[in-house]
């Protein structure tokens, strides 16, 4: 079938019309994926130290991976509960594992406006950013996990941008809260981010 | 007493806030397409608002096709086949029209061309039907923000055929594409926004799904109108405009045209002025017919005008009467942005009585021709010195 043939009364100079590839913008993925990587280390540090992150994901299964990112071309998260029942951080390569459940914001501009705290993570679901594979009691469950995670990560100032609810002290004390927090940026950073981050090179 | 026999199609996904330019790549991808061609209208994209476009497709999978930017005051056949030519020979597979009405519907021929692989639109315009599945087809409103491209209908060398496979798949609403129209541009499209909106409620076999579109739109125009014309620029008075203006054209796609926008659009093919004027015009004495000839309004009207509180504070037997004084004020205010009136326009009366004949003699308008001339010459008396 020639499918040219029906406009050939009027061709176009395609000269005048040149075809435009998108460019790619690696100030904003870089810093997506430091911001993912900070995130996926916290959340391991968290489900150990932290005894509301710890419960949600008990209720997950073992083996359950998790991948958190950016579509269609990354960066992304992953994370895997282990036979121990933890949940590992495995670094920012998708094929580390086979994602039971993959979480990505559409497009780069909208994950700078989560990862920026212009927009808390429920507002962004609410603004249909993110798509979700897999199951969604299990996706809304790990963004609990996450608000709580950025709860100790971040100051609360900004904290109280990036979450739904911030906490308040009859819920986590201040004192536990900054204890947590020392314990989980000690563990995020320390002891296992070389083990990640040579794995993933 | 609500009507329940109705039909009513709403086809686009309309995407309206923040980067929501950026979600066009992922909604091509859930229609299989990934090689757009961009077709703009220059008038629309004298501000650049093609760059945010391009701009939007950053770090995503799409290439885009082609920029097709010679479109200018006249949407015609020969552009169409040269704009499918450039779809065809690039490998395209779905189509963004940025810009106003003209970009849209030229898209649209387009997008007939190259899915049922014919160069001849005129059985289509004669009244056959579309026999393959088109493109994804995405709108950008740009410049205008009347929205009549969000509405089923292609005019193409001032033909038209209707169908509702040719309503956008997607509708992106982005307050990057709405910045820098000045005050009588903003005025004349709410007026095609308001008229939309009016015919749409006034119109026979109204539903409830109608009403609530048209609600909708009434409450964000009456309250976003003062703002948007006192400063054009301001981002959220201007999507919100958008948003009343393309939720009345879905509204007005799913009833009979009203004489406004058949008179309308007949004057402004005759004299090349633009449509939202003749509007503008037009509306306020048509309302004022409209209650001569049929009585008060149903109340709901003051609901969507006015809004639950004024609707709450009304006694019943008035709220009729209050909606359509609320609908002439607006009209009105419309009015008298523009700055003109039909006499200063100075349009030769045989122009007036040759564009009436021609609007009653439209198959879908269901006027006469001597009902259009008295429209006219109300707006013509009605007019502000």
């Amino acid at each position: 079938m020639n499918r040219f043939t029906p406009f050939s009364t009027a061709p176009a100079d395609l000269g005048h019309y040149p075809e435009i590839r998108p460019k790619t913008s690696y100030f904003r993925k870089t810093y997506i994926a430091v911001m993912l990587l900070v995130v996926g280390r916290g959340l391991e540090a968290a489900a150990r130290v932290d005894p509301t992150v710890r419960r949600i994901f008990q209720h997950l299964p073992d083996g359950f991976c998790l991948c958190l990112g950016v579509g269609p071309a990354g960066p992304w998260m992953i994370a895997k509960k282990d036979k121990k029942g933890r949940l590992r951080y495995l670094g920012w390569r998708r094929r580390a594992a086979r994602a039971h459940l993959r979480l990505a914001i559409k497009n780069l501009a909208s994950a700078m406006r989560v990862f920026t705290f212009q927009e808390s993570t429920a507002q962004a679901f609410n603004y249909d950013r993110f798509t979700v594979e897999g199951s969604l009691p299990q996706a809304l469950a790990f963004m609990r996990a996450l608000d709580r995670v950025e709860v100790y990560l971040l100051p609360k100032v900004i904290a109280r941008l990036a979450v739904k609810r911030y906490p308040g002290s009859s819920e986590l004390p201040g004192w536990k809260k900054h204890l947590n927090r020392i314990r989980i940026y000690l563990r995020a950073f320390f002891p296992d981010l070389i083990r990640v981050i040579y794995k993933n090179i | 007493m609500p009507q329940f026999d109705y039909a009513f199609l709403s086809h686009p996904k309309i995407i309206s806030g923040a980067c929501s330019l950026e979600n066009i790549p992922a909604e091509l991808a859930a229609n299989n397409a990934c090689k757009p061609l961009i077709i703009t209208d220059r008038p629309a994209v004298a501000q650049k608002p093609d760059r945010f476009l391009i701009r939007a497709f950053d770090d995503s999978d799409c290439l885009i096709g082609a920029v097709f930017n010679r479109l200018e005051n006249y949407a015609g056949i020969s552009l169409a086949w040269q704009a499918a030519d450039i779809f065809v020979r690039r490998g395209c597979d779905a189509l963004i029209a940025l810009g106003g009405p003209l970009s849209a519907d030229l898209a649209r021929a387009v997008n007939i061309l190259v899915s049922e692989n014919t160069p001849d639109l005129s059985a289509f315009f004669k009244g056959a039907a579309l026999n393959k599945k088109l493109y994804p087809f995405v709108l950008v409103p740009a410049g205008d923000l009347h929205g009549t491209g969000a509405g089923n209908t292609l005019i193409l060398d001032y033909q038209r055929f209707c169908s509702e496979f040719l309503a956008p798949d997607v509708i992106v609403l982005d307050k990057r594409m709405l910045r820098g129209q000045p005050a009588p541009q903003t005025a004349q499209s709410a007026a095609i926004a308001a008229d939309n909106a009016w015919s749409a409620l006034a119109g026979p076999n109204p539903g409830p799904i109608r009403d609530a579109f048209v609600h909708t739109a009434l409450r964000l125009l009456n309250q976003n109108i003062d703002a948007a014309l006192a400063a054009p620029g301001r981002d959220k008075p201007c999507l919100a405009m958008a948003n009343a203006a393309v939720i009345a054209a879905i509204a007005a796609a799913n009833a009979a045209p009203g004489i406004v926008r058949v008179v309308s659009e007949e004057l402004a093919r005759m004299t090349r002025i633009r449509r939202g004027v003749f509007t503008g015009l037009l509306a306020p004495a048509a309302l004022e017919k409209s209650l001569e000839q049929n009585g008060p309004p149903r109340p709901e009207l003051l609901l969507a005008v006015a809004g639950m509180e004024s609707y709450a504070a009304t006694p019943e037997k008035q709220r009729p009467a209050r909606g359509a004084d609320m609908l002439k004020a607006l009209f009105d205010k419309i009015q008298n942005s523009l700055g003109q009136s039909l006499e200063s326009l100075q349009i030769p009366f045989y122009q007036i009585r040759q564009a009436c004949e021609n609007a009653a003699s439209r198959p879908d308008a269901g006027i006469t021709a001597a009902e259009a001339l008295d429209l006219a010459g109300r707006a013509w008396k009605g007019a502000p010195e």
